[in-house]
Formats: C-alpha cells, sequence, structure tokens
C-alpha cells in the first residue's frame, strides 16, 4: 500500500484483506442445516485465536460485555496454577491480578454447549462492585485451539478500570512475547514506559502482561515496541 | 412451520440455498460494520431469519440480497445504539495470525487504517463499507444508509476527513 495512493483505494484493499480471513459462514443457528450435525467450527486459516471477555460484572456499567448474546452464561474452570502478575492495596482493600489456563464451558441460543482451552486474566478485588473472584466467572479469557503455534498481535485484551485507586485507572492486558515494552502514551503527551511481566516457564504462558495505575480519565494509547525499540503495535484504550 | 424453520430443517431447499449462497458475504459484510466477527455472525443470523419471515411478502426474490443488506445495517445499528444505551466500553477482539517478526510500514499502516475505521461513528462507518466495500453507487448506497446522494456524500467526505486526522494523530 503505497502512502500515495487514494485513501478510497487504500480502505478497499484493507477491507478486502480482512474480509478474506473469514473463509466460512457458520451454518444456521436455529436448527442444523440438513445433512448437517458438525458444531459450529471456527476458520482454521484466519481467525484462529478469539479474545472472549467473559466476566460481565466486574466494572459495573463501564466494564459490562458486549459478548452476552453470543456466550450465553460461560462457565470458567481453572485447571492451572495462577501465575500472580501485579498485586497491590489501595484504600478500599487488596487486589491481585492473575493469569491462568482455564476451560470455558458456553452455550449457544439452541442450547449446544461446547468446552474450550483458554488463558483467562482475572482481577481479584472483592472491594469493586459487581466484582466476582475465585473464578467462577473470569475476567478476559483468550481461546486458544490446541495445537495451534500464533503469536497473536502484539498488543491483546486489555481492560481499563476507571477509578480504581482514587482517581487513578486500573490498565492491564496482554502483549505477545515479542513485545519488550509497552509505553502509555497519554493525551496530553505524558509517556510512561512499563515493564513486562513473563510468566513462569513451567506455566508455558502465551502471552506476557502489562499493568499501569494511571492518572487519566482521557484517551490512553498504548504503544508496543520490540526488543530494538521498533514500534510492533499501538492501540487506544 | 416458520420459513426459517423449514430452512434450518432442510425442508425448504430454496431458503437453504439461499442461506448457502449469501451466508459467507453476509458475515464479511457485517464484520466490516462491527469489526468483530462473533458480533457480526450474531446480526447476520438474526438477519436472516428476519429476511426469511419476509420471502413470502417479497415479489421480486431478486431482492433478497438488497433486504438482506438493509437487515444487516439495521441489525449492526441496533446493536451498536444498545451497547451504548448499556455503556459498554470493552470490546472483543479478533486476534489475527501475524508474523512473528515486526509488521512492516505497509502492514502497520494498514492496521492503524483498520483500527482508525473501527472507530468512527457507526453512519460513517457504514457509508465507507458501502461505498468501497460493496462498491455500491451514491445513489445505492444512500438507500441503503436511509439517506439521499448528497448526505452520503457528506458522510463519505466527513468519515474520510476524520480518518486521515486519526491516522496524522497515530504517527505523532
Amino acid at each position: 500500500m503505497r502512502p500515495s495512493q487514494d485513501l478510497g483505494d487504500r480502505l478497499r484493499q484493507v477491507m478486502i484483506e480482512r474480509a478474506e480471513t473469514i473463509i466460512e459462514a457458520p451454518p444456521l443457528r436455529a436448527l442444523p442445516l440438513e445433512g448437517e450435525s458438525r458444531p459450529r467450527s471456527r476458520s482454521r486459516r484466519g481467525v484462529l485465536v478469539l479474545a472472549a471477555v467473559v466476566g460481565l460484572a466486574l466494572f459495573g456499567a463501564v466494564g459490562a460485555i458486549a459478548v452476552s448474546r453470543v456466550l450465553s452464561g460461560p462457565s470458567v474452570t481453572p485447571v492451572s496454577d495462577r501465575f500472580v502478575i501485579a498485586s497491590g492495596e489501595t484504600d478500599r482493600g487488596p487486589w491481585r491480578l492473575t493469569a491462568y489456563r482455564a476451560e470455558v464451558k458456553t452455550s449457544s441460543r439452541n442450547g449446544d454447549e461446547s468446552v474450550v482451552g483458554a488463558w483467562c486474566l482475572d482481577l481479584d478485588a472483592a472491594w469493586l462492585e459487581g466484582s466476582r473472584s475465585n473464578t467462577t466467572a473470569a475476567n478476559a479469557c483468550t481461546h486458544i485451539e490446541e495445537g495451534i503455534e500464533t503469536p497473536g498481535e502484539p498488543i491483546g485484551v486489555t481492560v481499563r478500570v476507571p477509578e480504581f485507586d482514587g482517581d487513578r485507572s486500573l490498565i492491564y492486558g496482554e502483549v505477545s512475547h515479542a513485545v519488550a515494552s509497552v509505553e502509555i502514551v497519554q493525551e496530553g503527551g505524558e509517556t510512561e514506559s512499563l515493564t513486562i511481566v513473563e510468566g513462569p516457564e513451567e506455566l508455558n504462558l502465551p502471552r506476557a502482561y502489562f499493568t499501569a495505575l494511571v492518572h487519566s480519565d482521557g484517551d490512553i494509547r498504548l504503544v508496543a515496541r520490540s526488543a530494538n525499540g521498533d514500534v510492533l503495535a499501538r492501540k487506544r484504550t | 412451520m416458520r420459513a426459517v424453520e423449514r430452512a434450518a430443517v432442510g425442508h425448504d431447499a430454496e431458503l437453504t440455498e439461499l442461506y448457502e449462497r449469501h451466508s459467507l458475504w453476509a458475515v464479511r459484510f457485517a464484520y466490516m460494520l462491527t469489526g468483530e466477527r462473533e458480533i457480526a455472525e450474531d446480526v447476520v443470523q438474526d438477519a436472516f431469519l428476519r429476511t426469511f419471515d419476509r420471502l413470502t411478502s417479497m415479489r421480486n426474490r431478486d431482492a433478497f440480497p438488497g433486504y438482506l443488506r438493509m437487515t444487516i445495517l439495521n441489525g449492526v445499528k441496533a446493536y451498536f445504539r444498545r451497547r451504548k444505551s448499556e455503556g459498554l466500553s470493552l470490546r472483543r477482539q479478533a486476534i489475527l495470525v501475524g508474523p512473528t517478526h515486526a509488521p512492516s510500514a505497509e502492514v502497520e499502516e494498514r492496521e492503524h487504517l483498520w483500527q482508525a475505521l473501527q472507530r468512527l461513528p457507526y453512519r460513517q462507518r457504514a457509508a465507507l463499507v458501502l461505498r468501497y466495500y460493496e462498491d455500491l453507487s451514491e445513489q445505492d448506497a444512500a438507500r441503503s444508509l436511509g439517506t439521499t446522494v448528497a448526505g452520503m456524500k457528506a458522510l463519505v467526505s466527513r468519515a474520510k476527513a476524520r480518518l486521515r486526522t486519526q491516522l496524522r494523530e497515530d504517527d505523532r
């Protein structure tokens, strides 16, 4: 895509490329189509990993999730030890952010159930309104397909909890192992570099993680960089 | 038995065939509008159910794709309205398989453009999708969005201006 290219042409190219990552449509969901009994299967070529934000009530109205219609009543069962990414204490009580492997059971609208492997992030902070600690519902789970190696996007799931500690927001999320650092750029241009936290080798976590407490209720940009300082991805939150 | 039930159990070959012929296009189109595949699939399922139910009153079956497109647009609009009213701020993210090495400037630029597109207000994004992805004429795109040709031109113009601004900000 040449910079001199017309914006309309560039848009057309980007949209076609994105659309072509979808190579099949799911069967009609009400009932299986004639001669078909297979469950919904995802394209194994285009989108291999889907981040599914599962926890519903943790952040009250701000954090309610857009996917409740798709994943009706998912249940999350941890199947590994928890890796503590970060922990701390606010005026309202302690908090802890952990990552772990889980099985996520979902039900489609026609009652079919399926269990998928996932990596989940939990923010345990019992004092947050609506918080469900102890993982009856995870905050954010990334669906994984067994046996398929994928680095994922440089910046994956990101979560922002406003007024987490006084007027400071908690921001946390996942990055690929190619990311060596994440910068947070606030609206005024103030930049803070964060350290990436890698899990212990025995857990074989597919992603690394970052956390930050920032004084901002405005737009925040995340910039992921490689070890030699190259920008791998940018994302707004 | 409703039309969609006949299609779903394979009793109505025409409906089954319509689904098979148009569903991939429909999911891709809805994905352009939502940027979220699961939501796109959900909207498309609902759109087919609604359009099948209207099929008996559809005099010209060639109009099916047009009806389906309009129903998808309405479904996506309703979805965003609902999400806004519920104060939803977290988005599902489809993580695409990417290269293990640092993305080239070209890949990065395309990623920025896609993300900037997702941040546009719904009608502006829909206008761009209809014009540049669906390749509809200004008249047809305007009809699909329920506006005039002048209104469509204004939407596209505002959307492109906003995209340019966002891309400049991202480069800073």
